[in-house]
């Protein structure tokens, strides 16, 4: 896999992480399950080490993903976006090396 | 909060908790000198199994998660859990630790009993949450965390969990 790319899917966990956590009504649930969320300076720590690990302009590219769409990187199965769900060029596949965009909603591609 | 406290869940009933175990996500003696370890351990089999393809990213995950606060719940229970990009499914494996890990947990104490939980970002069916709250339900008793630990393979683990009272 791109190592830019490993790097941005590990970025967009912990950034949905934080997500999740701070919503109220999902921390309450978790409190109520028994998992108090204690630390979360320490995820905010980790999402800026990883952050300052990818390219500038990838970085642009994902956050504005991020604030448009919530998810930047989206997974692919059988050659459809499961974000948009069209339909991907052929010549994608599992073993690119190279990032590849939906060529139709414009949001980085995970080959699950 | 540790398990004896926790409060059930609602959500989900013992069958579809039964459904989640699979014969190829089942450890039956995990064996790990630290969390880090035992959570690479853990990922490297879900890789095998084909389950997932990228297991750094998973790790990295996991091991993130377990920074918020750890997921060694105590009385030997574990259920590091973490949703991730690279999961497909909502997916759930058990490992069993005879000799115990040190995992950091909430009581000091090793863990036996491994719940690995995951799940992607969007699941249409919502039941991470429930998932969670049903393995801390089904720990919560001495002599059912005992059952498990003695089991040594699928369909004891599921005769174990069978005989769990929910309340």
């Amino acid at each position: 896999m791109n190592p830019q790319l490993e790097i941005l899917i590990m970025l967009q966990d912990v950034d949905l992480m934080i997500r999740e956590v701070s919503d109220l009504k999902t921390a309450r649930q978790m409190s109520r399950i028994g998992f108090e969320i204690d630390e979360m300076d320490n995820l905010r720590d980790a999402r800026e080490e990883l952050a300052r690990k990818v390219e500038p302009d990838l970085l642009t590219t994902y956050q504005r993903l991020m604030e448009k769409y919530q998810r930047a990187i989206v997974p692919v199965r059988n050659n459809v976006c499961l974000a948009c769900f069209l339909k991907q060029p052929t010549k994608y596949s599992v073993t690119d090396e190279a990032i590849r965009w939906c060529s139709h909603c414009k949001r980085i591609l995970y080959f699950i | 909060m540790g398990v004896a406290e926790a409060k059930p869940s609602p959500a989900m009933t013992n069958r579809d908790f039964l459904g989640f175990l699979q014969s190829d996500l089942f450890i039956p003696d995990l064996r790990a000198s630290s969390k880090n370890e035992a959570i690479d351990r853990m990922v490297a089999h879900l890789v095998q199994k084909n389950r997932v393809r990228d297991g750094r990213i998973l790790s990295e995950a996991l091991k993130t998660r377990e920074k918020l606060g750890s997921t060694g719940i105590g009385k030997g229970v574990a259920i590091p859990h973490s949703r991730s990009t690279v999961t497909g499914a909502l997916t759930l494996l058990y490992a069993r630790a005879v000799e115990g890990v040190d995992y950091d947990a909430v009581d000091g104490k090793p863990v036996h009993l491994f719940f690995m939980i995951l799940a992607p970002h969007q699941e249409k069916e919502n039941a991470y949450l429930p998932l969670l709250g049903k393995v801390v339900e089904v720990t919560r008793e001495a002599t059912a965390r005992r059952r498990m630990l003695k089991a040594e393979d699928l369909e004891a683990l599921k005769a174990a969990i069978e005989q769990v009272k929910v309340k």
